[in-house]
């Protein structure tokens, strides 16, 4: 693989460790309403309409734009889809002429470090935001990962007639065998990403990843790409759907389901930051802050399917109760994929 | 209608020194020539000599590299000083080849442009369009599109349109090479009317010498950008400057001899074959001594089986027939005179005028041009 | 009575000429010219939006060490090379049926290839996306509702022969409309001597009408081969999803495909695509020996078409085959798709995608800033087409003409995507231009420099069919320059501009490469936000994105010709008062 993400200068260290979600607790001091509305009525007084909001997948998450719209008249998301080089472009036309269309830049959390070292990310901490774990905050309180998203298989209804896998184990059975399509295994993509956690969690080990890849999965385009085609039908499972995704697609009538694994879910974990310079200031700190208050990780569980990172957050509908999430964030990521390129990566190819 | 002769209305064009390069090649080789208000004048001359871009640089749709042109008295070229005066400034009438009607326009709005762009008020506008398509027998088709129109009537929108805006000058640019024998030959009377009613100087390009000659008072023939000779068209006819003017104007024997001797308009030639003829119609510059040529049209060429008396409308050569053809209702009787192929035409159904190999002697007129060569 | 003079404008006087032409002169540099230099700049220095310059040749020496540049170079040539010969048979299948042969749907070819062509190559290409998907595709649902579901496999648009083929159908429309006028023109003459020694008709067509059209299928299939390399939308939804890679498309990897955005390695290619395409221009110019025309000389008799015997209904076929197949089938899968919840769930209606682009504020603005784009960049386009091909036909050895001549070939060797990249350097690195970075206004200035070579050839032919006199007539009246050329020759031109500029604004919103890198979250077309919607996995939004735009388009153009209409009416009356004048005296003289 080239231009690998670890080529790049890290400047940044966070605490970086397996984390597991702990069952809800209450009584934590959260961003409450009052600041909400504070930021309400200064990006109103403001003339600030709108939130610019750069992220992937930024169709699967109009639920939750739309309740944010419902709870703050008169301020809209513009979401766009960019992630990856290409938002890195976008960013660098934009600062350098000067006119930064990027409110609120939300994306996979590896991307942050390099966002932070090109000067591109603004120092904000929303109210309690003392309280998340500090594996979820980044340096200099410039991102947050707000939401962790379940990745597990998603399965399409009607060429699966039973459960289908609802273990990593499953993910072996024969039956599967050139049946489940996921992203690529050998660049930056859900896939290594949800397996390099599994392992650090022991869900698996390295002689399931040999299994798994004689398992022949077929390597689609990208997360929409592979939704797409097994919600068609073209395979039954997608091992490591993200489930924001997969209920995106649901909730239009696709014939899929999500599983959770006993051994616990991998997930993507999706951090926030507020863009220097950003034109509509105010309103990106209510939208962050929003996001990391409960009534956003409310909705998130709601709407998207996915977990709040602060304390205290509802579990999404179907969650097991106290189910296990294995979760890596920041540096802990960062060296699990470089090990990942180094080593597992060559089994897929 | 009524026409105003003022002095503006008619202007002469004066050019001096008229040289066009394109690249290396000179299209216009110093042409100087001064066309006299109110005159009807006749570029004459074969495809390619230059005539035509004469006239395109006097209207302005051509530059000089060298020279200089004025109309009336305001000077509209002078290559060298950069003087150019573009065509919509110079007031101008001119009719294309092709009439360059403007299809997308009725017959109206073709011939009132010149009148909205030269700013004439618009009250006057209906008046002079009615007067205008009555002088050039326009019949009542001013709201037809020129598509829906015949040649002719094509040819006359395109008049009217060249002197609905009284110019002081109008250029015909061979105004009726497109049209049939016989409509040509009533439009050439009809163009001819009409400038001699309205005196507006007129300039013709044509190739065609009797149209030329039937409509201009004047001729200028010009050969490879230069002009070989200007005058009347009778001068031209009878007495061409010198065998290109001769042979363009129809002249298609020519017999090359030595002047004898010169006595007024009078001319002795020796000819190749010894014999001395005398001539009435000598060009200008024959010197005794020196060669010249004799011109003589074949159908002034006539044969007869025996010799007369010396005649003062003509003069005689021995010569034998080479071979007779016939061309139609015309024939064709060739002769060879000491070397030299002449030709005579008679109507076919005259009486053979020498049967091959037979001796008969050439009736040459007297008058017939004599030049330099 | 007469005006005593002409009114002097102050923009004839010879300083003011002058000054005029040096900014048209500079207009065209900046436009057309300058920036292929910037994009070479670019190739030397890397990112635009660096604050230093650092010279280096390291992006060619990363391309040209990279072992992919050796097969997006044979991607491009397998891919541009296979729809020439596909579309070129294609399109001289149908120029013979509709010049040759008497049958029941001759007069429905042309109007059909037009639509064909005229469709953007990215609305086509997720249609077929669509349509000839193995699992969700109608093609493969309708195969599996007979019970022959395995067959529907077959049937992939995302794949080497389904792009090929895709790409055929779509540039027959083109390679037809290029061939009809040559193979109508042909000398039958050479053909009929070749029947009268005993050769059938057909016969005599293959051995020797097609054979003496060589140097027009030489340069219509090299004008193929240089549109076949720089297509971008058709491999972007095609083939990259198995990994194909043309030049165009490893142009646009450098810059997203990774990472960060590589911009040395990605203007190298660009600058080595850029060759690539004009030493195949040179080659062509050369052989051609700088012709421009490849019509074939020739006066041809009125053609008396073949009468179709037994086989006629074989023609028929054909032709409705190639209509179904090419217009159609496309179309209905768009417009079908559009009102579906989820690409590949077929029977639950619902105007769900219409709702939700109407509540989006990116796809909204999309929609109105390609309509801008669409009658206000095209018209421009069209416009300065037009003066361009003027100053070329009329003035060609002039400073002006010898410029616009190159002016309007240099965009058109530059693929799109490099393009955008030679654009985007250009913009940036100019002050007050910078300015309008993230706004429609940007996208639509590169739109127009890129459609201007589409609009001076389009312009050339219309101008080449006036004559000159036209021109000198209205001199000659007393008529100045410019409104001679608006009011003679742009009048005389009207209804084939009108043609261009519907041409050029569905080419304008149909594209994506030229505006790729200066689009922003606020200045979307439609292009670039259905590939964004594609990419997302959102094929239905896309496609009612595009089903949207092209019923805007319709209705707003429809508005405009009505008011055109009731303008002429209003004020395209006679110039003149006399035929009302006249109906009045006479009204008087019934009266009296």
């Amino acid at each position: 693989m080239r231009h690998s993400f670890f080529s790049r200068r890290l400047t940044i260290a966070i605490a970086g460790a397996c984390l597991s979600v702990l069952p809800a607790m209450a009584g934590l001091a959260h961003a409450d309403d009052a600041d909400l509305k504070a930021l309400y009525e200064a990006a109103k007084s403001a003339g600030e309409d709108t939130v610019s909001v750069y992220m992937p997948a930024a169709a699967s998450n109009q639920p939750l734009f739309d309740i944010f719209q419902a709870e703050f008249p008169g301020i809209t998301i513009t979401p766009t889809d960019i992630f990856g080089a290409a938002m890195f472009a976008r960013l660098e036309a934009e600062v350098a002429t000067g006119k930064p269309q990027a409110d609120v830049l939300s994306s996979g959390d590896l991307d942050f470090p390099t966002l932070f070292s090109k000067g591109y990310l603004e120092s904000f901490a929303p109210a309690g935001v003392a309280d998340l774990s500090k594996g979820y905050v980044g340096t200099d309180n410039s991102w947050y990962v707000w939401t962790l998203v379940p990745v597990g298989p998603g399965i399409n209804t009607d060429m699966i007639s039973g459960d289908g896998p609802t273990s990593w184990a499953d993910l072996l059975d024969p039956a599967l065998k050139g049946k489940m399509a996921m992203t690529s295994a050998t660049t930056l993509t859900t896939s290594p990403m949800a397996m390099v956690q599994a392992l650090a969690g022991g869900a698996i080990d390295d002689a399931w990843i040999s299994a798994f890849a004689a398992q022949k999965p077929s390597i689609g385009k990208g997360t929409s790409a592979t939704m797409l085609s097994v919600a068609q039908g073209q395979f039954a499972v997608a091992p490591f759907m993200a489930l924001t995704v997969l209920n995106a697609a649901k909730a239009k009538g696709a014939p899929v389901k999500f599983n959770y694994l006993k051994e616990g879910n991998a997930v993507v974990p999706l951090s926030v930051g507020l863009m220097k310079g950003a034109p509509h200031p105010n309103a990106a700190k209510l939208f962050i802050s929003w996001l990391l208050s409960p009534s956003g990780a409310k909705i998130a569980a709601e709407k998207l399917g996915s977990v709040g990172t602060m304390p205290g957050s509802p579990e999404p509908e179907g969650m097991p109760a106290n189910h296990k999430l294995l979760v890596l964030t920041g540096d802990a990521m960062q060296a699990a994929l470089k090990d990942w390129v180094a080593g597992q990566a060559a089994k897929f190819e | 209608m009524a026409i105003e002769s003022d002095g503006g209305r008619r202007s002469g064009i004066t050019i001096a020194g008229l040289v066009k390069l394109y690249g290396s090649l000179k299209v216009l080789n110093g042409i100087s020539l001064d066309i006299e208000p109110g005159a009807f004048v006749a570029l004459l001359g074969p495809s390619g000599c230059g005539k035509t871009t004469l006239l395109r640089t006097i209207a302005g749709l051509a530059d000089a590299s060298h020279g200089t042109i004025d109309i009336g008295d305001r000077r509209v070229v002078d290559a060298d000083k950069g003087v150019f005066v573009p065509p919509q400034q110079r007031r101008l009438g001119m009719v294309f080849q092709h009439y360059a009607l403007w299809p997308h326009m009725t017959v109206r709005n073709n011939i009132c442009f010149p009148l909205r762009k030269q700013g004439f008020p618009r009250a006057e506008w209906d008046a002079r369009i009615m007067a205008v398509a009555e002088t050039v027998g326009l019949p009542t088709i001013l709201d037809r599109s020129p598509s829906q129109l015949s040649g002719g009537q094509q040819q006359r929108v395109a008049l009217a349109r060249a002197l609905v805006s009284e110019p002081k000058v109008l250029l015909l640019d061979e105004p009726l090479s497109n049209l049939d024998a016989n409509l040509r030959d009533q439009l050439r009377r009809e163009l001819r009317q009409l400038h001699d009613r309205q005196g507006t100087t007129t300039v013709l390009v044509t190739h065609d010498q009797h149209e030329a000659a039937m409509m201009a008072d004047t001729i200028v023939v010009i050969e490879s950008g230069s002009i070989v000779q200007v005058g009347p068209p009778g001068d031209i006819l009878d007495r061409p400057a010198n065998r290109f003017v001769a042979g363009f104007v129809g002249y298609d024997n020519f017999l090359a001899g030595v002047v004898e001797q010169l006595d007024g308009s009078a001319v002795q030639i020796r000819l190749s074959g010894g014999d001395v003829v005398t001539l009435r119609n000598r060009g200008s510059g024959l010197k005794a001594g020196q060669p010249a040529t004799i011109a003589v049209r074949s159908e002034q060429l006539s044969l007869a089986g025996a010799s007369q008396a010396p005649q003062e409308s003509f003069v005689e050569l021995p010569a034998r027939v080479a071979g007779v053809q016939g061309l139609g209702r015309w024939r064709e009787t060739y002769v060879d005179y000491a070397g030299t192929k002449l030709s005579a035409r008679d109507l076919a159904d005259a009486p053979p005028q020498g049967e091959q190999g037979s001796k008969v002697f050439v009736r040459i007129p007297s008058h017939s041009p004599v030049f330099v060569d | 009575m007469q005006p005593s003079s002409l009114p002097v404008r102050p923009w004839t006087g010879r300083f003011g000429r002058v000054a005029f032409r040096i900014f048209l002169a500079a207009l065209i540099v900046y436009c057309l010219l300058w920036p292929m230099v910037m994009l070479l700049r670019g190739s030397l220095t890397g990112s635009p939006f660096a604050s230093e310059t650092h010279w280096t040749l390291s992006g060619f020496r990363q391309v040209l060490g990279d072992p992919q540049l050796l097969s997006n170079i044979w991607a491009t040539i397998l891919l541009s090379v296979g729809v020439t010969v596909g579309s070129l048979v294609g399109g001289t299948y149908f120029a013979v049926l509709a010049t040759r042969f008497q049958t029941r749907f001759r007069s429905w070819i042309t109007p059909m290839m037009v639509l064909v062509a005229a469709t953007p190559g990215l609305f086509y290409a997720i249609s077929w996306a669509m349509l000839a998907n193995p699992s969700a595709g109608v093609v493969s649902k309708l195969l599996a509702a007979i019970g022959i579901g395995g067959l529907g496999q077959w049937f992939n648009a995302v794949s080497w022969p389904g792009m090929i083929i895709t790409g055929s159908l779509k540039v027959s429309g083109f390679a037809y409309l290029f061939l009809v006028g040559p193979i109508s023109a042909a000398d039958r003459g050479q053909e009929d001597a070749a029947v009268i020694s005993g050769a059938s008709r057909l016969n005599a067509f293959f051995t020797i009408t097609l054979p003496s059209l060589a140097p027009a299928y030489f340069a219509i299939g090299m004008l193929l081969i240089v549109a076949g390399i720089q297509s971008f939308d058709m491999p972007a939804i095609l083939g990259l999803p198995i990994g194909i890679k043309t030049l165009s498309l490893r142009v646009h990897d450098y810059l997203v495909g990774y990472a960060t955005p590589n911009w040395q390695a990605a203007n190298a290619v660009a600058v080595l695509t850029m060759v690539f395409v004009a030493s195949i221009v040179a080659v062509q110019i050369w052989l051609l020996h700088g012709k421009d025309h490849t019509t074939v000389s020739g006066k041809s008799p009125p053609v008396t078409p073949l009468a179709s015997k037994g086989w006629g209904w074989l023609i028929d076929l054909s032709i409705l085959a190639f209509a179904f197949v090419a217009l159609v089938a496309p179309v209905a899968q768009f417009v079908i798709g559009s009102f579906q919840p989820f690409f590949g769930l077929y029977g639950r209606w619902t105007l769900d995608n219409y709702i939700w682009i109407l509540n989006d504020r990116v796809g909204v603005g999309a929609l109105q800033s390609t309509l801008i784009i669409a009658f206000v960049g095209a018209s421009v386009t069209v416009m300065a087409g037009f003066f361009m091909a003027y100053a070329i036909s009329r003035a060609p050895a002039s400073f002006l003409g010898v410029l616009s001549r190159i002016g309007s070939w240099i965009p058109a060797t530059a693929p799109g995507i490099v393009l955008s990249v030679a654009l985007l350097f250009t913009y940036i690195k100019t002050p007050l231009i910078r300015d309008l970075f993230g706004t429609h206004w940007l996208m639509m200035f590169a739109l127009m420099v890129g459609a201007i070579p589409i609009a001076v050839r389009a312009a050339e032919g219309m101008i080449a069919q006036i004559s000159r006199e036209l021109e000198e007539a209205a001199y000659i009246s007393g008529s100045y320059p410019i409104p001679t050329v608006v009011g003679i020759v742009a009048r005389l031109c009207a209804p084939s501009l009108v043609g261009a500029w519907l041409l050029i604004s569905l080419w304008m919103a149909g594209t994506l490469d030229i505006p790729l890198l200066l689009q922003s979250t606020n200045s979307q077309t439609v292009a670039t936000y259905a590939f964004s919607l594609v990419s997302q996995g959102e094929y239905s939004i896309a496609a009612a994105m595009l089903v949207s735009f092209l019923l805007l388009l319709a209705f707003a153009t429809l508005i405009l010709f009505g008011i055109f209409q009731i303008a002429r009416r209003l004020f395209d009356r006679p110039r003149t008062a006399a035929s009302t004048k006249s109906s009045l005296a006479r009204e008087n003289m019934h009266g009296n």
